[in-house]
């Protein structure tokens, strides 16, 4: 099984006894047993408290698995990127074409 | 007259039955995922917050039982549920999608061919000058110029196109693939994580509290502070739940966007654009301190 799905399993074992536990606690409150419902409300947090770690674990594993998938786009931007240069190489031809015609035509008003 | 035959050739040229496509949306795309990139950044920092702060309530609470051993505080304490690596790998992730859409940009950016035009004019002009110079041949240069421009402009959307149509299958991977992190529903992913964060950690807290005053109405001010707490927390439960819903929609947004234009469905990747475009502005109100 992949690392992610045992920490869903677990993630989704510990969800459920959050919600074991939250019945508890309302039966707790229905009887007017306030030190077991405030027990209980401290157990369900500190469920959440492991449950939000597994959830940091999870959403790291996956994240670091998205980095497999970025080689094609920084290809794609690469592709891209050498068209500009290129039309940006004719550009600077051009420019310098004009420069250099604009020389000879000053050199030729200096023979005349 | 020839510019009948220039627009078909300039058709054919693009490769593709809509030119000016790619630089019509490109900008929008990029835009969109500029905004995500910011918002991501945002959400995920309330996110961590939403996180300490729960794990504060929690200390709080559980100093407050008499059997508790003497209360101590550690870093391990407090959870970053996105760790700072983490949110550098989104970084990442967002800079890649950021200088592709950048780099469409520019290549399908008309000012780019329009540049090469005006390059090509002076040129002819220079050649004309050098020729003797004649109305004619300052015509032909102004001429070369425009058409110059035009095919420039042309390969470079062909180009673009090509590249899109290369990458898009990657492109729309990632981004779904982000977007699925993020949650499907708030019962998974991120977003199942900030809505356990919520319901069973700040509202439970708030929850016991409420329960354990004793009753009498010497109490009253007390319930009512903590049931508008209840009511304050719910609110930013459901900003922040609905921030990540955005960010997740509008990821999906981004990929199917740049699929519609590969697939040159000019409507379609206009109607993606205005909801990338509503995403945005939805997620920013969200986030915006209140």
């Amino acid at each position: 099984m992949a690392p992610n799905a045992d920490i869903r399993t677990l993630k989704v074992f510990l969800r459920s006894r959050i919600d074991r536990l939250r019945k508890a606690d309302e039966a707790a409150a229905l009887a007017g047993d306030v030190a077991t419902f405030r027990s209980i409300g401290n157990q369900i947090i500190e469920v959440e408290h492991r449950v939000r770690m597994l959830g940091r674990v999870e959403f790291a594993a996956a994240t670091a698995a998205l980095q497999a998938k970025l080689q094609p786009i920084l290809d794609a931007q690469a592709d891209l990127d050498k068209a500009i240069a290129e039309i940006e190489r004719l550009q600077a031809f051009l420019k310098t074409i004009s420069k250099f015609l604009g020389l000879v035509d000053k050199l030729i008003d200096l023979l005349a | 007259m020839r510019l009948p035959f220039l627009a078909l050739f300039l058709l054919a040229l693009a490769g593709c039955a809509n030119p000016g496509l790619v630089a019509e949306s490109a900008p929008d795309l990029h835009r969109g995922a500029v905004a995500a990139a910011a918002q991501t950044d945002a959400t995920f920092a309330a996110t961590n917050s939403s996180g300490r702060s729960a794990d504060m309530d929690r200390l709080l609470l559980a100093a407050e039982a008499p059997e508790q051993a003497l209360p101590t505080i550690s870093n391990d304490q407090f959870i970053l549920v996105i760790e700072s690596e983490t949110q550098a790998q989104w970084r990442d992730l967002f800079a890649a999608i950021t200088g592709y859409t950048g780099s469409l940009v520019k290549l399908a950016d008309p000012a780019l061919a329009a540049g090469v035009g005006a390059d090509l004019t002076a040129a002819g002009n220079s050649f004309n000058a050098l020729a003797g110079g004649s109305a004619s041949g300052g015509a032909i240069a102004g001429f070369v110029g425009t058409v110059g421009s035009a095919i420039v402009s042309a390969a470079g959307e062909r180009k673009a196109i090509n590249v899109m149509g290369k990458v898009d299958p990657a492109f729309y991977d990632l981004l779904t693939s982000m977007a699925d992190t993020l949650g499907k529903t708030d019962d998974d992913g991120l977003r199942g994580t900030v809505a356990g964060t919520w319901n069973d950690a700040k509202l439970q807290v708030l929850r016991t509290r409420y329960g354990s005053l004793p009753r009498g109405p010497e109490y009253t001010a007390a319930r009512r502070l903590l049931l508008q707490d209840y009511v304050a927390n719910l609110q930013q439960r459901d900003a922040a739940l609905a921030a990540l819903a955005n960010l997740r929609q509008s990821m999906i947004a981004l990929a199917e966007a740049h699929r519609a234009i590969v697939q040159n469905r000019d409507f379609d990747a206009n109607a993606w654009l205005d909801r990338i475009d509503r995403f945005a502005d939805d997620i920013a109100l969200q986030l915006k301190p209140k």
